[in-house]
């Protein structure tokens, strides 16, 4: 483990922190991240009711519950979505308000949380959410990866792809920073994840259109080096139903 | 046609990635089975047996977290080669 100080927030690039748990008993792990832009805070998949204090501990480090005005999530399963609830009972207990950014196949599922914020529905909306300070952020469609209405929210001015699921992992020897072996530990989880080749092929045709300088998954480590690499090794995975029809 | 040492490798390689290098050499080793540092096995008659047991002790320190992570090309290698695998990889 590097000398990186997990116990708190890490900031990844300006504005940007990861406030993820790391279980070292566990080999999948939750990457949360909160992007800090002027008076504003959004919040990207915020993880599981497991994590929710170590994640509290984090926001709590980095800003006011009332700055967090949106809560992105790539899609509804539990380990992204479950702190959603208690998260909006600290927003809205101090005044504040949120919107829950996601795809609108997503908010019919994600309503079941109790959720109380209005859904801010990516594909309703040209597929980006400008900010108070007029920064915007771009959502990309990554169909079936895994949820039919999943998507990757791409932020122009660090050129860092959040990427929910998608290039995430399994790992015991977790490092915020993938290492030489990442791409091992990301077929392991994603072979068993996702649909296709074909599917997957896809979805990496569209990410690759981005200039990206890290990926932020929701599991697994953070990509800051050979991006083309691991867009590479997943467009080459073996997966899902390429198996059968074999 | 890939034989249970190909399978074993294989393995080997994906748990550096799940389980990290030292502790997947580490297990290869309590079993019998040493790594050389291009992931290939020293010993060449590697047997089912083997690949039982690496699963057996897999499962008992990390769960099936380490098993189902190295399901899907085990299962590719075994199909082409027609080896057979323990139930917990089937």
């Amino acid at each position: 483990m590097s000398s990186i100080d997990i116990a708190k927030a890490v900031k990844i690039a300006e504005g940007v922190h990861w406030i993820g748990f790391y279980d070292e008993k566990a080999g999948f792990h939750c990457n949360p991240y909160l992007l800090i832009d002027g008076d504003e805070a959004i919040l990207f998949d915020p993880g599981s009711v497991q994590d929710f204090p170590c994640v509290l501990s984090k926001v709590c480090q980095l800003v006011d519950f009332k700055q967090i005005t949106h809560i992105i999530v790539t899609h509804q399963d539990p380990d992204l979505c479950g702190a959603i609830p208690r998260f909006e009972e600290l927003i809205y207990g101090v005044g504040g308000s949120c919107k829950i950014v996601t795809s609108t196949r997503a908010s019919f599922l994600i309503s079941y949380y109790g959720v109380i914020s209005d859904f801010y529905c990516v594909d309703q909306n040209d597929w980006s959410l400008t900010l108070r300070s007029g920064r915007e952020l771009k959502f990309t469609s990554t169909p079936f990866m895994h949820f039919p209405g999943a998507f990757v929210t791409y932020d122009p001015e660090t050129k860092i792809l959040f990427s929910g699921d998608i290039f995430g992992a399994f790992s015991f020897t977790w490092e915020l920073y993938a290492n030489e072996h990442y791409i091992e530990a990301m077929k392991a989880f994603l072979e068993n994840y996702l649909p296709s080749n074909k599917i997957v092929r896809y979805a990496m045709a569209q990410i690759e259109k981005r200039d990206i300088r890290m990926i932020a998954p929701q599991h697994g480590s953070v990509i800051n080096k050979d991006i083309q690499k691991h867009i590479d090794a997943l467009k080459g995975i073996e997966c899902g139903i390429d198996l059968e029809e074999e | 046609m890939a034989t249970y040492k190909d399978l074993l490798e294989l393995i080997a390689k994906r748990e550096f990635g799940i389980i990290g290098e030292r502790n997947t050499r580490s297990i290869y080793s309590s079993i019998g089975l040493d790594l050389n540092g291009d992931v290939t096995l020293e010993k060449n008659d590697v047997s089912f047996g083997d690949l039982e047991k690496l699963m057996d002790v897999l499962k008992e320190k990390y769960g099936m977290v380490a098993i189902i992570g190295c399901k899907i090309p085990a299962l590719r290698m075994a199909k082409q080669s027609e080896l057979q695998l323990p139930d917990v990889l089937r």
